[in-house]
């Protein structure tokens, strides 16, 4: 049995009245890519923020044992910053000295090496969103939570994704991915169906 | 602390203001236009002016250096000083138009970006690391545009002691890029935020400030105690005095300190990692080489 990267134990969650998550428990163990699937609306991004600790939980808990990598579904990052800086940012944020290695290979993995000198308002959605995503993965976080990670990918870069999930996998990192595709599904060792608040 | 990563973020926060070319321009032209809208319109006469900072008594003891200009009022024996108009205008105008835009830019620089800020802090930036850089953005963007706004005054008006008065500019810009520092961390919509500096600058500055009114003023206390009493009183006292003006200055850097403090927390807190910060370590995590789950790269684990 592999060990368990992040453990959540009853997380709740309401907007006002609202109940968003109810009662949500989940291991994540190392070496497993896990889905999170469900209907728009259905507390998916809410569920990985509670987890990422942006979100506070109305109860329950999170350990993650590791370095957490985050991957948000609208790309945080800064309009008038290129991407070598965001890359040199993030690298000082998660206190990595030497990124450029690292980084290299994201862009060459990702496929968006052309615009590494680009400022990031003048980079299309695809490539921001692949922007996001290097940066989630800049320091090798041992828990990966990945909410929508491709949207905006083309065909190339969504193949490579998956092979770098696999590589990952292969690696022991432990994945979150929350995915809208239901063509996806084969892709996960485990599959969880968020609905109503509650996680199966 | 790690300086280097201060550094980053210092540099980082620098390059986006630098990159808004625009809003850089503004930051010159708006200072000077205001300047030089209020040169045209202001009144040419004298007018009585009691400074607020010197107590009555002291101003009526003092020596004549002091207050070259000082008389006392016949109807009420309270001792005041007279003034060109339009020099005091101007004064008050520039005092209020740097704490403005010190204000704006402070704003702005906490909210824009607001969630990616906070994704920097949930990567391992803390919260104040990321505040100092926008303290010393701010700071940079003062100094220059009361350096600015200071030369057109002395190109215009002259003043007993230039330097002072560059001083009242420049607390001014400290004192109320600090309240825009926390109305932008307690803040997240922009209008609120827009409206909380425009609505106070101009209440305060450009109206409860303006010396010509105080000296006929209620509720002295109360003006006294808004933002931008202290730094108007030091740019006032420069311009036309010779008094002392320490105090106000250590009292304006006190009053900016603690709207930066309150700042520091509210920034702090909303900034706040939601989740239990103190996970083990991964058994299978502490052997992990950082770079090997990228393709290209080794795994020195083995199976």
């Amino acid at each position: 049995m592999t060990s368990v990267l992040l453990e959540a134990r009853g997380l709740a969650k309401h907007y006002r009245r609202r109940p968003v998550l109810r009662g949500v428990t989940l291991d994540l163990h190392a070496g497993t890519v896990a889905g999170v699937v469900g209907e728009n609306g259905s507390g998916k991004t809410t569920l990985v923020r509670v987890l990422a600790g942006i979100l506070a939980a109305d109860a329950g808990s999170v350990t993650i044992a590791g370095r957490l990598g985050y991957c948000p579904q609208d790309p945080l990052v800064f309009g008038d910053l290129t991407v070598q800086e965001h890359l040199r940012y993030f690298a000082a944020a998660y206190g990595v000295e030497r990124w450029e290695e690292p980084a290299d290979r994201l862009l060459d993995v990702l496929c968006f090496r052309t615009h590494l000198h680009d400022r990031v308002d003048q980079l299309s959605g695809g490539t921001r969103q692949k922007l996001n995503l290097a940066l989630a993965l800049l320091h090798s976080p041992e828990v990966l939570l990945l909410d929508e990670p491709y949207s905006g990918f083309d065909g190339r870069t969504y193949s490579a994704f998956w092979d770098l999930v696999a590589q990952l996998r292969a690696a022991g990192r432990a994945l979150l991915v929350v995915s809208p595709l239901i063509h996806d599904l084969g892709r996960f060792d485990v599959v969880y169906e968020i609905s109503e608040g509650v996680l199966r | 602390m790690k300086p280097r990563r201060l550094a980053i973020a210092l540099v980082m926060t620098l390059r986006q203001l630098l990159r808004n070319r625009v809003a850089l321009v503004l930051l010159v032209v708006v200072p000077i236009a205001f300047q030089a809208v209020t040169l045209e319109t202001a009144p040419r006469r004298d007018v009585i002016v009691e400074l607020a900072s010197v107590p009555e008594a002291e101003m009526a003891m003092a020596p004549p250096t002091y207050f070259p200009k000082r008389h006392v009022r016949p109807e009420d024996r309270r001792a005041v000083v007279e003034e060109p108009a339009r020099s005091v205008t101007l004064i008050f105008v520039t005092v209020a138009t740097v704490g403005m835009l010190a204000a704006y830019v402070a704003l702005t620089l906490m909210q824009r970006n607001a969630s990616s800020t906070l994704r920097l802090v949930l990567c391992g930036y803390r919260p104040w690391e990321l505040l100092a850089a926008n303290v010393v953005a701010f700071l940079c963007v003062v100094v220059a545009l009361s350096g600015v706004a200071a030369g057109f005054l002395l190109h215009v008006i002259g003043g007993v002691r230039p330097a002072v008065m560059l001083l009242g500019l420049l607390l001014a810009g400290w004192v109320y890029g600090c309240y825009g520092l926390l109305v932008g961390a307690a803040l997240r919509t922009e209008l609120a935020g827009l409206l909380c500096v425009v609505l106070l600058s101009s209440l305060d500055v450009m109206w409860l400030q303006n010396p010509m009114d105080y000296a006929e003023a209620g509720a002295r206390l109360l003006i006294r105690s808004l933002p931008g009493h202290l730094p108007s009183q030091v740019s006032l006292v420069g311009a036309f005095e010779d008094y002392e003006f320490g105090r106000q200055a250590l009292g304006a850097l006190a009053y900016g300190g603690a709207l930066l403090a309150m700042a520091a927390v509210v920034f702090a807190w909303k900034g706040r990692v939601r989740r239990d910060p103190s996970a083990p370590p991964s058994p299978r995590g502490e052997g992990l080489n950082p770079r090997s789950a990228l393709p290209g790269g080794v795994d020195q684990r083995g199976p």
